[in-house]
């Protein structure tokens, strides 16, 4: 205790403030001290500048991007429309810019003009009905089998030898409607009795899809329509059933042609003030404005654009949407995801809880973090080589696209799993072990469900990046144009980034908006992937 | 009499602390005193001074009132009454790779007893302890040679399967690990793994498992909560609960309390006091006073070899070898 005191009575004395006061060295070192210490602060604002600047520039570049894409891209999310009335008819249905008023033919969307002229038609079948008594009451009855011979096929199937249609299939292609036809005419003149006649009879369901251009018909009734369709005995007719006979006028807002929704939209390049000579413009002064006084009356609008979320691509700009190759990417990265989450998840549990440190095993390592590095069309030229050339997988298939990109995640996924195991405390499993599990129960136990979460992020953010890829899939030919959305794994497919590209190199202005429209709901389905990430982690986020 | 003798001892040693010696609760009210130190434990505030000591006779009440003291009942869970060693080392020695951390140890640890391993950081006490069960196969590198024999059969010899042998011989962490699950999970968790799967058996397993390590009071209404919300000195016992319930031969201790305040220091030691006997136990300790409270035998390793080996209250009453002398009286380490 004694010394204890007096240790603390020699500190008093020798108090580094009082040496300071007292002596000249010790106040010239604490000036030194002092401007050192002001030197350091201003090296730290200089600092934190740097670091403060780097964020504004970034956050700028971003701004940019972002903000130029919302000016480029919010147009495409409305669309002109013409309020029209059509006149269905037998004569406007052959020819479908009659239908329309003079004043707005020229304005009209091709695309609108086609599918409208479709509605209005009906497939068709010509047979020659047998009327008897008996027709009244059985109209399958009059339906007699026929016979095709050379005469009735078209020159360049010269070596057809004949085939007969039998009566049944015949049935089957006219279907109730055409049935009921016949039953009509024989009850409103009961004279046709005894009579032969070549009548157009409506189609049957099936002979309607074949005229829309089904292909997944049976083989026998695919083989008997397109014979009959070759010998002319099919037409698309006018649909009195839907418009009456006489025809019918209809008012509705029908798609604008994509000139007309550019020039309302008020780019420049439309107008023709623009052009010194206004032939050369895509609109001419007089179409001009009869577009601006329609727009005045209210007879052509800007509505929101569905069609974009509604089809899938197209030739024509003002209809061509985003469906095919949103369902495609969604196709396409479901399967990823479920070829790389089981393997690269086992990869990872294997690498990290039961493999030796060896050789093998550090080699196998460096590869997978090599094989994260590599530039992604390499996985391409890998892709087109192993599953095309040799698996001979369908080119432009969701499959090879999967497949392509699953060879690209695995990597990202091998290595956000194996540190998400990583950071499982050692402790957890030592205390397993301890309890008697073996390794398989203490990974399954309690290595996997605290890294679970880890894992799921790792992975989602692995799937965001692949649905975001795009130089692979140019190689295995998903850049095309594909204006369905694949049913099957092996159908041709379009993906969101494919989409926005081609879309990017055509020489139609229309193109670009809905290029940066494309990119803006890319964009909105990575943010919402990684938002699910985020979701994930702090949703399971584990305290220790 | 082993209880005053050991208290001499003490007296001997530490002669500025002798009168704390009396039970481990007071020892720790002391500590408390001395350092200090704020406790962890949620529910363990430091309260003013005045109510403390109230406080402590209440939990010494409550300790000593959670022990079912049905421990003693029951048979051995081992099912040897001789007196024959459990643990047998002969020439016993564990290497690093070419470190030798181990060097030819040669003992018999009597069954039932509390074996106490004590010496300096980094002589081997946890290698050591950590081969009883052969968590030295999860380290890359470390390899024995001569015996270790657990009731006569070779632990490391090629008959022994280590889940065989890890379900007969618990083991207790220096920080407490309980598993992210339930409270009865956890304890749950060894019984399922070998076997029992009745809902009932195994009600009744958790329920005297967490009585034995003093835990069931205080978390027998909430069974189901997250092991990770209870305060650490409750999480190690509860890991205790967890080692008891596979029903083991031995349990082995790695500094159960160096992470813990004093208070649930205090409650582990009590019912290490309680389970002595019923199952062997081996505890490696930094604290003196804790392996002089606790144990019937002591080892003190240096630097991979054993030094002293005897009787707790000889060794530290009348240590044989000066080494021992000096280290149980501070001199180094």
């Amino acid at each position: 205790m004694q010394d204890i005191n007096q240790y603390q009575d020699t500190r008093k004395l020798d108090r580094p403030e009082d040496r300071v006061t007292t002596s000249d060295p010790r106040k010239q070192q604490m000036e030194e001290e002092l401007k050192l210490l002001k030197k350091r602060r201003r090296s730290e604002a200089r600092f934190k500048f740097y670091t403060i600047s780097a964020v504004c520039i970034a956050a700028a570049f971003l701004l940019f991007f972002l903000v130029d894409l919302i000016i480029k891209g919010y147009p495409a999310l409305q669309q002109a429309e013409i309020q029209a009335s059509i006149t269905y008819s037998p004569e406007t249905v052959n020819n479908i810019d009659l239908a329309f008023p003079e004043e707005i033919r020229d304005l009209v969307s091709r695309a609108a003009k086609r599918r409208l002229s479709q509605e209005a038609r009906i497939a068709e079948i010509q047979i020659p009905v047998h009327y008897t008594e008996e027709t009244a009451r059985n109209p399958e009855s009059a339906v007699q089998a026929i016979q095709l011979t050379r005469e009735d096929m078209p020159p360049w199937k010269h070596n057809f030898e004949g085939q007969d249609i039998s009566r049944e299939q015949l049935i089957q292609l006219i279907g109730p409607e055409g049935l009921d036809q016949i039953q009509q005419n024989i009850k409103d003149t009961p004279s046709l009795a005894g009579s032969v006649r070549n009548e157009w009879l409506t189609g049957s369901d099936r002979l309607q899809e074949f005229m829309g251009g089904a292909t997944d018909l049976d083989d026998q009734m695919m083989d008997t329509a397109t014979l009959l369709d070759e010998a002319d005995y099919l037409q698309m007719g006018f649909n009195a059933e839907k418009y009456g006979a006489e025809g019918k006028t209809v008012q509705e807002w029908v798609l604008a042609d994509s000139h007309v929704d550019q020039y309302l939209k008020g780019y420049d390049y439309m107008k023709p003030s623009s052009y010194d000579n206004t032939a050369n413009a895509p609109v001419s002064p007089e179409k001009a404005e009869r577009i601006d006084r329609m727009h005045e009356e209210g007879k052509i609008a800007l509505h929101f654009n569905d069609y974009f979320f509604l089809n899938g691509d197209s030739k024509i700009p003002e209809v061509a949407g985003m469906r095919a190759a949103i369902i495609g990417s969604v196709y396409v990265v479901s399967i990823v995801f479920l070829i790389c989450l089981p393997i690269g998840v086992l990869t990872s549990i294997y690498l990290e809880e039961f493999a030796p440190d060896n050789f093998l095993t550090q080699t196998i390592e460096v590869n997978i973090n090599n094989l994260a590095a590599i530039p992604s069309i390499l996985f391409g030229v890998l892709g087109l080589a192993a599953f095309i050339h040799f698996f001979h997988m369908p080119r432009s298939s969701v499959l090879v696209g999967a497949a392509t990109l699953a060879l690209m995640t695995l990597p990202i996924i091998i290595i956000a799993s194996r540190a998400a195991l990583r950071a499982v405390p050692q402790s957890i499993r030592l205390a397993g072990f301890a309890m008697g599990a073996t390794r398989w129960q203490v990974v399954l136990h309690h290595v996997l469900p605290v890294s679970i979460s880890g894992i799921m992020t790792g992975s989602i953010i692995g799937i965001a990046k692949a649905m975001g890829e795009t130089a692979p899939l140019i190689i295995v030919g998903l850049v095309s144009f594909v204006p369905e959305a694949p049913v099957t794994p092996a159908d041709p497919t379009s993906v969101m980034p494919a989409q926005i590209f081609s879309w990017w190199s055509m020489s139609l202005r229309a193109f670009q908006e809905r290029a940066a429209l494309g990119i803006l709901v890319l964009l909105t389905v990575l943010f919402i992937l990684n938002g699910l990430a985020v979701f994930v982690r702090a949703k399971s986020e584990q305290s220790w | 009499m082993a209880e005053a003798k050991k208290q001499k001892q003490f007296e001997d040693s530490h002669p500025e602390q002798a009168e704390e010696k009396t039970t481990p609760d007071q020892a720790d009210e002391k500590n408390q005193e001395q350092t200090g130190e704020k406790t962890d434990d949620n529910d363990e505030k430091n309260e003013p001074r005045h109510t403390d000591e109230k406080q402590q006779k209440e939990a010494k009440n409550s300790v000593t009132s959670q022990f079912s003291s049905q421990v003693h009942d029951r048979p051995r869970p081992d099912e040897i009454q001789d007196e024959s060693p459990i643990l047998k080392f002969e020439d016993f020695s564990i290497f690093y790779d070419d470190f030798e951390a181990i060097r030819k140890l040669s003992a018999n640890v009597p069954r039932g007893e509390v074996t106490a391993i004590i010496g300096p950081s980094g002589c081997g006490k946890s290698t050591l302890l950590n081969a009883v069960n052969r968590m030295t196969d999860l380290i890359p590198g470390c390899h024995v040679e001569g015996k270790m024999e657990l009731n006569g059969e070779d632990v490391f010899g090629s008959g022994m399967d280590v889940i065989w042998l890890r379900r007969r011989v618990g083991m207790v962490f220096q920080k407490p690990n309980p598993f992210p699950k339930s409270i009865y999970d956890n304890v749950a968790y060894g019984p399922r793994l070998h076997g029992k799967r009745n809902g009932d058996e195994l009600d009744e397993l958790v329920e005297k498992s967490l009585k034995e390590a003093a835990l069931w009071n205080e978390v027998k209404d909430r069974l189901k909560a997250n092991a990770m919300s209870l305060s650490g000195g409750q999480q190690q016992r509860l890991c205790i609960a967890r080692a008891l319930a596979i029903e083991p031969h031995m349990v082995l201790l790695d500094e159960p309390t160096s992470a813990l305040d004093p208070k649930s220091t205090a409650h582990i030691e009590t019912l290490l006091g309680e389970i002595r006997g019923h199952y062997t136990v081996i505890i490696v300790t930094h604290n003196m006073q804790q392996a002089a409270r606790v144990s019937d035998y002591t080892i003190f390793l240096f630097e991979g070899e054993m030094i002293e080996f005897n009787r707790t209250a000889d060794l530290f009453v009348n240590p044989d070898k000066k080494q021992t002398e000096e280290y149980i009286t501070g001199r180094f380490g």
